[in-house]
Parts: structure tokens; sequence; C-alpha cells
């Protein structure tokens, strides 16, 4: 519809609107998004600083907001990896979590298979 | 003269309740209640600790929903209104609220909440909806007027007409945004108290006091920020000739310190100590 495309910022303002009424309104809607999506991820909002907002600016002006602001933040982090953009060390520890976490399975399965071993004697 | 009171509960001081608010909350020892935003809790699971927390020391928790969407053209969702029937369960709540606004159409978000056309057609789409919610809701509903920078085109009426007559058609209650009423009534060049004592108050069930900005002459509603002089003085002066069962603060984002947050609680608690010369 006319208004959400104008306050989205993919249409003008329709007919009997104050146009600079609706462009404060479509700057605020943005705000409100990109400070939603910070407070989803605190940690990669704060290690990019000052490139956080503009980043999310070129993210966010391409994609309509979805639900929730978590999803927002994770499709914006993977909107950074796909430029090279996401912090080594984030993809790093990325990375680490998810071998960590796979370690501990293979170790978790290791061990309940030795003690079924040694419980068979 | 004392009109009857349609909701009998009075819930004194209350905070929005937010995780980066929760430590904050626990050592406060004049919250009466605080409002959970309905949407980030799991109504089909156990309670999050803080929570149960504070309905174990008795503070009413009340369910505030913000993607129902009432205003829309689009049939609201019966699963949204269920999530809020079952967290109103789970916690105890007398009452759910939720907003004359919408926040979808055609299936695509806005992203926030957007104000209604203040026409006869919106609003008979809003009550419709509204009643199909209500049937669903195991407990009263109270709706909050928003804040907008804009308007629609072609007004059929003003906003405390639009409001009063939703109200009454669906008898429902009302949440009333003090910090919203003196935003609109700021930027429509409006006496906000005015407009606010046209409502039917016997509605009332709390207030809400909220942060905002004023940039070139006009209000921004941010919940980012502390209250507006203008805003707190309207709640004073509403004080001063009505009875208000309850307020409370909101902030969003931007958090400050526990002092600061603390200082926003006290200037509402001064503003409220004002009380009618006598019983409305």
């Amino acid at each position: 519809m006319e208004l959400a495309r104008a306050l989205c910022g993919t249409g003008a303002a329709p007919g009997g609107f104050d146009p600079n009424r609706l462009a404060l309104a479509a700057k605020a809607l943005r705000t409100k998004r990109l400070h939603a999506a910070a407070r989803a991820w605190p940690s990669l909002s704060r290690r990019l600083g000052k490139e956080f907002g503009p980043q999310f600016a070129i993210y966010a002006s391409g994609t309509p907001v979805p639900p929730t602001p978590r999803q927002d933040i994770m499709n914006f982090a993977r909107f950074l990896g796909e430029r090279r953009k996401l912090p080594a060390d984030f993809l790093r520890g990325a990375h680490e979590g998810k071998l960590r976490a796979r370690l501990f399975l293979i170790w978790g399965r290791a061990r309940a298979m030795l003690a079924r071993a040694s419980g068979s004697h | 003269m004392r009109f009857l009171k349609r909701f009998a509960q009075d819930l004194g001081l209350g905070l929005g309740w937010r995780p980066e608010l929760a430590h904050f909350i626990t050592k406060q020892e004049d919250l009466a209640f605080v409002e959970v935003i309905a949407e980030n809790l799991d109504s089909k699971g156990a309670l999050p600790q803080p929570i149960a927390e504070l309905r174990q020391r008795g503070v009413c928790v009340i369910p505030h929903g913000v993607t129902l969407s009432l205003g829309g053209a689009d049939p609201i969702s019966p699963k949204r209104v269920e999530h809020l029937a079952r967290l109103a369960e789970n916690l105890g709540a007398p009452l759910v609220t939720e907003h004359i606004a919408f926040v979808r159409t055609g299936g695509v978000e806005i992203g926030h909440l957007t104000p209604l056309p203040r026409t006869h057609e919106a609003l008979d789409v809003l009550v419709d909806n509204i009643e199909r919610a209500k049937r669903l809701l195991p407990v009263p509903l109270a709706l909050e007027n928003i804040a907008t920078l804009f308007d629609w085109p072609d007004a059929e009426m003003e906003e405390w007409q639009f409001v009063t007559a939703v109200l009454e058609r669906t008898d429902s209650l009302l949440l009333l945004d003090i910090s919203n009423a003196y935003a609109n009534g700021h930027n429509r060049r409006l006496d906000a108290l005015a407009e606010v004592l046209r409502l039917p108050l016997d509605r009332l069930t709390y207030a809400h006091m909220g942060g905002g900005i004023e940039v070139d002459g006009i209000v921004h509603d941010t919940h980012g920020d502390n209250m507006l002089p203008g805003s707190v003085e309207l709640l004073r002066r509403f004080c001063e000739v009505k009875t208000l069962p309850g307020v409370m603060l909101e902030r969003d984002e931007n958090f400050p310190g526990s002092a600061e947050i603390r200082g926003e609680l006290d200037r509402i608690k001064e503003a409220i100590a004002s009380k009618p010369a006598c019983a409305d």
C-alpha cells in the first residue's frame, strides 16, 4: 500500500500527506529498526562501532523489515559476511564456537562408547 | 461527583520491563506493576525467572502487544491473540493491552505503529478486529493512543472522537499514553490537556509516560531519551483534575544508569502527587 511504501522509502508520499512529516516518519522508522537490531546483538554493534550505522543502512535499504530484530541482525551479519565486512575475530569466534560444539559432541560419544565397552567385561 | 470506574484496580507506579532493566527493577521497592512486551515472551513455556520472581513478590505483570495490528485491513491473526491470551493466564494479569494502530498491510511489515485514517470506514475495520480479538481473550482489553508524526488527509473526526468511538463501540478500556498525547497535541498545535479530558476517562486503566526529543519544533516520541518537560507538565496538570489509577515509565533503548532511570521515576512520582481537589 502506498503509505507503507513511502514509510519504507520505496515510494513517494501519497497524495494529501505532508511529505516532510512522512519523510520524518520514514527516518524515525529507519532509526528504530537500526536500534532494535543493535539491541538484538550488542557485541556486533559495539565491534563495528561507527561503521554499524552506515553498513546497516545499506543493508536495510535493500530489504524489508523481517518479523523480529533478531532475524534482522542475523541477516545483516550474513550481508556483512558476503561482503567480507564481518570483523575477522567475529568470524573466527563463530567458527571456534561451532568447532568447540562439534568436538564436545565427538568427545561425548567417545566417552559413551568407552563406558559401554568397559561395562561389557 | 463520583463516577463508576470500569476497571476497579488501582495499579500504582510501574515500569516497562526490559531485559536491560531487569536488575534495576528487582532493586526497586515502589514498583507495583510492570508491563512486558507480549511478543518477547514464550507463552507456551515457563516464565523467565525475573518475571516469575516479580510475580512471587506480588508485582502485577501486564502483557502489552505491539504486533496485533488491530487497525489493519488484513484480518488479525488468531494465533497472535491466543498468544496474548495465554500470557494473560500465565501471568495472572488483570488485563491485556494493545494499540489503536496498524503495523502491516498486504502482509508486508511496516515495522512501527502507524496511525489510522480517522474515518468511519477505518473505525468499522478497527471495531471488527477488536471484537474478533475480544472473543479470544479471557481478560479485558485496554487500547493505547499512539504518537504520530503525520496524519492521513480527509479526517472525518478528531483523535479524541476516534478513540472515544472505538472504546465505546467495543466496550474496551483505555491505556492513556500521556507522552503520546503531548507529542500529538504539540505537533498538531492543539491543547493536549483539553483533548485528553474529552476521552471517556471512566475507562482509564493506567497511563504511559515515555521519553522524547524536540527537533525543529517537532516532538519525537523516541522512548530512548528522558521525558520532555512539557510531557511531565501534562501529567501533572492531568492529575490536578483527574484520578490516575496507575502510571508507568517506558524506556526502550539508550538505557541510562540506575540513578538516571530512578530519577525519571521520581519525576513521575512528583508530578502525580498533585491530587484532584475533590473525588471525581
